[in-house]
């Protein structure tokens, strides 16, 4: 079973008409598919706009995960094979099959460790792939999956010219390269050498994230260092700041050259800051002879963009429906990347699929 | 269970909305757990720095949503998962446009809205279940009759009714219908525990049959329903017992009284369609509504006899049936008052038997409205009228008393006189009757100008007439505010939820209300247009709770000048050789004022 991710920047970017369109390729392709969310979408209107949004159109024999409150407002018929008892705000997670084709409403678990739980339960019915929708720009859970598909757009930012910098930065994130560093568990550490041996000093903490953290950590290494510069290498907790990364950098840096820098996957680095901000910061840590690695891979599969955006209207004091010029942030961005661009809307699904699944 | 202290970390997000999190913070600490209040507008890294240092069991966030928020909180949840707290620490939102859809979206374990109270949270911070004030929250009906004992006040008009009464009595004396006959052989034959079972008394149907114009006769012989009307599918009663299923697992009834003694609100239902109309009734329900009044078209009132089915039609009104009925009463909340109306037709006296007999809480009789403005000839409705209301006593149904024919230009006095004298009537007869004056920008106030400084003297001067006359229930209509609403919902909203307070500080029993959109609607009204009605009448109970609304010195001068105008109506009707011909003559309203006596069933009393 191969798990695909489906990520957004902002709501309204189109995660839901990308995952709409690789059910759609799935069904033509006779691919047995299971679904879940992360958390709820898939909601007829969006919860803060008011704008209306689509919903998942499923077909018999698809296997969803959802909270056992959608069922009923979902107009597929479900079978329900299993509960995960994982709870949530509109109730358990229960595993069902779709007997009657309909519209589904997705509700999945909402933590990361939920979201590999419930893949390892999906796993059992045999699906050859499980789609993870995201909701809003939530992205943590997103390390559970094989690769990533991101949806982004005018809702994100409506400037063409700064999208396509943001976008870059995160798909230069994504970049990094994987290394495993096998000297601590996942809270990390710094270790340097000594003679034949290594020294090392495990975090205590799992996060890095205002200046000050950076500061008393840097502070914590001054007093261990020796002196001289020695080879060594230094991983970051599971989440980390550019703020903090900055403090820690500014008091110890040079003395790290040369070191490997681990980070825990991509995904977190997102949540370290503005995708622009943290490509900074990982560019700074390069020209200071770090060397920055991921510990876990997760692969950016298809940047899929969204020419809409919602424009308040004060006058009428609603959301109005807005478009940039079509194609024009497949260009932008496309002449920035190396991975594909793609607005689905006007490629469709047959491409998607080709270039993010493949079988 | 032994008590378990928390640890919450409250966090306001934007430093105007923190007050809900400082009552939060202060029933948690009464409840003896530990609190944290951070300050406002802290960015979420420094919020999750804070969690991964203090371990809180909870973090209680409040944010206003706005475009752009969402990301804000989506993100905090994030950071919270990525820093490994989100297993241990359970994450709550609250603020104005939350729900737990959103918090769902958002990845919180629980979102709290409007109307959320500091126990719930506490409740939810225990983990148990929250149970809320029952006894504040459970609603019961009442009987909006209980404690009047229907004295007169005015002994004058109380002498003029009692004769009045007895000379109808008297008149009606010997005198029988097919109303009449219907109604009996529906009280004596009809058994409704096997209707319920689906079985058809042929000896019933061919009894009935006799008594029934062609339309009902073709039903109860050959099963052909009137040709303005359709049976029910199958699928259509197979999804609407799907919906009621579903909507009563999780329905809960809520109030729009504020404070005890505001009155009962009634709203009134008859899309044509039975199916819808319970999804109205459900709506009204969840939103406080007390009672509900079934509309039945006027093409019913004309007709001799019931028809049966589950029927649905594309017309005003939902047709009076067994069926229609049985699966209205099976949609009911325990709480809800059920008005089945049967004021003014050829079917009035054997509504009453139905309704009885199908569960119903509530009537409606007027035999003056019935006769002079719904088309019904006023020998029959009259003797029809006694019959109901001997039924009503029979079946327990206290009754209101319309008076619409202000609507049709009848000054209000001349329209009270015939509501007083149907009250009377059912006074002697033992019955439970309920005036109900019209608050309403009627044409009489329209031409006197009596609204044209406010809409209260004249309608507190109504109240405070009947009140000096006799000591019985008020329940004005219906709906209130008639004629003042526009097509505008907030203006129509507003004006009912003002003749609402008007009506809780004049101290009355019920009020009818319509839905925003009724009098503009152009076809079925819209549910959410209920809403507007029934929040905007919560809204005004609660602005003025016990406070009053203080008219001019105009209401109790016109309250006495209707009073006398009353007595001098009632005095000609009781010179008059018969009821009746009270009612031929005008003295109760005339063509000149709009009042036309009915056509319908006439000749079709007989001495027995």
């Amino acid at each position: 079973m191969k798990t695909i991710g489906i990520a957004g920047t902002a709501k309204n970017t189109g995660k839901t008409t990308t995952a709409s369109a690789l059910l759609r390729e799935a069904y033509r392709r006779h691919r047995r598919i299971a679904i879940t969310s992360i958390g709820y979408d898939g909601e007829e209107w969006d919860n803060i706009t008011g704008l209306p949004k689509p919903r998942l159109p499923v077909q018999r024999g698809t296997i969803v995960a959802t909270a056992r409150k959608c069922l009923t407002v979902s107009s597929a018929n479900i079978r329900i094979l299993e509960d995960t008892f994982i709870r949530s705000a509109l109730g358990s997670i229960v595993i069902g099959e779709v007997i009657d084709p309909g519209l589904v409403v997705i509700a999945g678990p909402n933590k990361s460790v939920e979201v590999g739980r419930v893949k390892k339960a999906l796993t059992r019915y045999r699906p050859d792939l499980l789609m993870v929708d995201g909701a809003l720009n939530r992205i943590a859970p997103m390390v559970e999956v094989d690769g990533l598909i991101l949806a982004t757009g005018a809702a994100r930012i409506v400037d063409p010219q700064r999208l396509a910098r943001e976008t870059e930065s995160i798909a230069h994130i994504f970049e990094l390269p994987y290394r495993s560093p096998a000297l601590f568990g996942d809270k990390g550490g710094v270790a340097w050498r000594r003679g034949e041996g290594w020294v090392s000093l495990p975090f205590s903490g799992t996060q890095l994230l205002t200046s000050e953290d950076g500061e008393s950590l840097a502070k914590e290494l001054i007093d261990f260092l020796p002196q001289e510069h020695v080879e060594g290498t230094i991983q970051m907790p599971p989440l980390v700041t550019t703020k903090a990364i900055r403090s820690l950098l500014t008091a110890v840096g040079t003395r790290l050259k040369q070191w490997p820098i681990y980070f825990r996957d991509a995904i977190s680095l997102l949540l370290s800051d503005l995708p622009e901000e943290t490509y900074f910061m990982l560019e700074q840590l390069k020209s200071l002879g770090l060397r920055p690695f991921v510990r876990k891979n997760v692969p950016l599969l298809m940047v899929t963009v969204n020419p809409f955006y919602p424009e308040y209207d004060p006058g009428s004091q609603t959301y109005q429906a807005r478009f940039l010029q079509a194609g024009l942030l497949e260009g932008r961005i496309g002449r920035k990347i190396r991975i594909p661009v793609m607005d689905v809307k006007r490629k469709g699904a047959r491409s998607l699929w080709r270039k993010t699944i493949g079988f | 269970m032994a008590f378990e202290r928390r640890k919450i970390l409250l966090v306001p997000l934007d430093p105007v909305h923190d007050i809900g999190l400082k009552m939060i913070r202060r029933g948690l600490e009464q409840a003896g757990h530990q609190t944290m209040l951070l300050p406002p507008d802290l960015p979420p890294e420094e919020i999750v720095s804070i969690m991964g240092k203090e371990h809180p069991d909870h973090v209680m966030i409040s944010r206003t949503l706005g475009y752009g928020v969402g990301e804000v909180l989506g993100r905090f949840v994030d950071l919270a998962d990525a820093a490994g707290l989100r297993d241990k620490t359970a994450l709550v939102v609250g603020g104005m446009a939350v729900r737990p859809e959103l918090a769902a979206e958002l990845g919180f374990d629980a979102g709290f809205g409007p109307g959320t109270s500091v126990e719930e949270v506490v409740a939810f911070v225990e983990g148990r279940p929250y149970q809320p004030d029952l006894a504040g929250a459970k609603k019961q009906k009442k009987d909006i009759t209980a404690g009047y004992a229907y004295e007169y006040r005015h002994a004058g008009i109380g002498n003029l009714l009692e004769k009045i009464v007895t000379n109808i009595l008297t008149w009606s004396e010997g005198k029988i219908s097919p109303g009449i006959l219907r109604s009996r052989l529906r009280d004596e034959s009809w058994d409704v525990e096997s209707f319920r079972q689906g079985k058809v008394s042929r000896e019933f149907s061919e009894a009935y049959a006799q008594l029934c114009d062609p339309v009902p006769q073709a039903f109860h012989r050959k099963g052909e329903v009137h040709p303005k009307t359709r049976r029910q599918t199958d699928q259509e009663i197979a999804r609407l017992e799907d919906y009621l299923t579903k909507t009563k697992s999780r329905m809960t009834v809520s109030k729009v009284q504020h404070v005890e003694g505001q009155p009962k609100v009634f709203i009134q239902y008859g899309t044509g369609c039975p199916f819808m109309d319970i999804a109205h009734i459900k709506v009204c329900e969840a939103w406080g509504a007390d009672g509900v009044v079934h509309f039945d078209p006027s093409w019913g009132a004309r007709t001799e006899g019931f028809i049966g089915g589950f029927l649905t039609h594309q017309e005003d009104g939902s047709v009076v049936t067994p069926e229609n009925l049985s699966w209205i009463k099976a949609a009911l909340e325990a709480s809800t008052l059920w008005q089945v109306r049967a004021h003014r037709g050829l079917n009035t006296a054997e509504t009453v038997v139905l309704a009885g007999k199908l569960g119903a809480d509530l009537t409606k009789i007027n035999i003056a409205y019935g006769s002079l403005a719904a088309g019904t000839d006023p020998a029959r409705l009259t003797v029809d009228g006694i019959e109901a209301i001997r039924m009503a006593v029979k079946y327990k149904l206290p009754f209101d008393v319309v008076t619409n024919e202000e609507l049709a230009g009848v000054p209000a006095h001349k329209a009270f006189a015939g509501m007083l004298i149907v009250t009377a009537l059912g006074r002697r007869l033992g019955a439970r009757p309920i005036l109900q004056p019209l608050f309403s920008y009627s044409p009489e106030v329209m031409i006197g100008g009596q609204m044209i400084n406010n809409y209260i003297d004249f309608n507190a001067a109504k109240i405070e007439a009947l009140r000096s006359i006799i000591d019985a229930p008020l329940w004005p209509g219906a709906p209130i505010g008639f004629l003042t609403q526009t097509e505008d919902r907030v203006q129509s909203s507003m004006t009912t939820s003002l003749h609402a307070a008007l009506a809780a500080s004049l101290r009355v029993d019920a009020i009818s209300i319509a839905s925003s959109d009724e009098a503009y609607s152009g076809g079925p009204i819209i549910a959410a247009s209920r809403v507007d009605t029934l929040q905007a009448v919560a809204e005004g109970f609660r602005f003025f709770g016990e406070g009053r609304i203080t008219p001019t010195v105009h209401a109790q001068q016109w309250a006495d000048e209707m009073v006398d105008k009353i007595e001098a109506v009632l005095k000609e009707v009781a010179q008059s050789p018969t009821f009746v011909e009270a009612l031929y003559a005008g003295l109760l309203g005339s063509k000149e004022e709009g009042a036309y006596p009915g056509r319908g069933g006439r000749g079709t009393v007989t001495e027995k």
